[in-house]
């Protein structure tokens, strides 16, 4: 034990935490890792190779230096770079992700909300027109074109591009009917009084070139 | 356990003590010759030595006795050859050659990833030292210079590194 103190270089004093057998083996290791390292005066090593050729716990720590260093020495560099703290809770990335897509959520659902209403300003009388029950699939196809339509017009809504805030802006009547119409939609072509189906109607119209079938009644509001 | 009649160490002992003692021999030879093909020149010799002449060590201290045997071989290569002098102050060697095969390593890669998580628990100022001594190859004076810390300081840091890195693997293993 004496030679590990003989080639270990001054510096601070150990801190004195541990046992002195804990301290002689850490000043061990460190002796040893100079050694294979190459960082010692040629009587140093020296000094240690005599060691070394009396006494096997110097040579197994040889063996551990060099087993610790070569698997350093073959990590990626990421071990280095990521700081400790994050690497100790890595799954905390998980919401952060999940706060991410309810965002990208929100954001679609605005945007769609931003679509609609071209259409949501159509007159009270436009909005009570029926539908033909033969051709629902044509109304489909047809609305189909008019949202791509619209879309590609509200576009700049979406990119930041001149809108006015007006256009962004409706009334809660607008979007309770939005809301029921999208819900709705799925069953628009059997049912001919719901919310919904006066859109699909207007829409198929406008393609068209006619004028929308006026209603018959008023609608009830819900 | 020896072949008294001819004066050798039974084989099958000997594959024995290859099979448990072969890695960290290898690793002590390396860190002797700092060159991993001499350390492997060594190591078989070192075998053939206990084959011819194991017989003559104690049961209890065949472990010691094969180290001896190999520092001896080691030093008696390392004065012909002149190797692991100081053109050889580096640990660049550890690290993995183009050619290298995984078998040509000391360590497994379950080692590696032990390593890693290790390195990961160390305080930031520790795992800079081990990687600026390891990893990039830099003298404690040299990282000690550039960190503007005493050489002192910076050999503590290594010092508790590697008494960390080690109890870690000891206790993951």
């Amino acid at each position: 034990m004496s030679a590990s103190r003989k080639t270990t270089p001054p510096g601070p004093p150990v801190v004195r935490g541990g046992s002195r057998d804990q301290d002689s083996d850490d000043e061990l290791r460190l002796t040893a890792f100079r050694y294979i390292a190459g960082e010692m005066s040629d009587a140093e090593s020296a000094a240690f190779e005599e060691r070394l050729a009396v006494d096997q716990a110097p040579r197994e720590t040889v063996a551990q230096m060099v087993a610790i260093s070569q698997a350093v020495a073959l990590l990626p560099a990421e071990p280095f770079v990521r700081p400790a703290v994050v690497d100790s809770r890595p799954c905390r990335r998980v919401p952060a992700v999940a706060w991410l897509g309810a965002g990208a959520v929100c954001l679609m659902l605005l945007a769609a909300v931003a679509i609609w209403n071209p259409l949501g300003r159509h007159t009270g009388a436009e909005r009570n027109v029926t539908t033909s029950n033969d051709a629902p699939a044509l109304v489909d196809a047809a609305a189909a074109e008019q949202l791509i339509s619209v879309w590609s017009r509200s576009m700049p809504v979406l990119e930041g591009g001149e809108t006015s805030s007006d256009d962004l802006e409706l009334g809660a009547a607008e979007l309770e009917s939005i809301a029921r119409g999208l819900g709705g939609s799925h069953h628009a072509a059997e049912d001919e009084d719901s919310d919904f189906s006066w859109m699909l109607s207007a829409v198929s119209a406008d393609i068209a070139g006619g004028d929308p079938v006026p209603p018959e009644e008023p609608p009830q509001p819900n | 356990m020896t072949n008294r009649d001819e004066g050798r160490l039974d084989p099958a002992v000997v594959a024995s003590l290859y099979f448990e003692h072969a890695d960290e021999l290898h690793g002590f030879l390396i860190g002797v010759l700092r060159d991993r093909e001499l350390a492997a020149e060594v190591l078989q010799a070192t075998f053939v030595r206990a084959i011819e002449a194991g017989h003559t060590a104690r049961e209890e201290t065949l472990k010691g006795w094969l180290f001896r045997v190999a520092f001896n071989e080691a030093m008696l290569l390392k004065r012909k050859q002149k190797v692991g002098d100081k053109t050889l102050r580096s640990v660049a060697w550890m690290k993995p050659g183009q050619n290298d095969k995984p078998e040509d390593h000391l360590c497994h890669w379950e080692d590696v990833e032990r390593v890693k998580q290790a390195l990961e628990k160390l305080p930031p100022e520790q795992r800079q030292v081990v990687r600026m001594r390891i990893y990039e190859d830099k003298t404690f004076a040299t990282i000690a210079e550039e960190l503007g810390t005493p050489l002192g300081t910076v050999l503590t840091r290594m010092r508790l590194a590697l008494s960390k890195l080690q109890n870690y693997l000891e206790t993951s293993n």
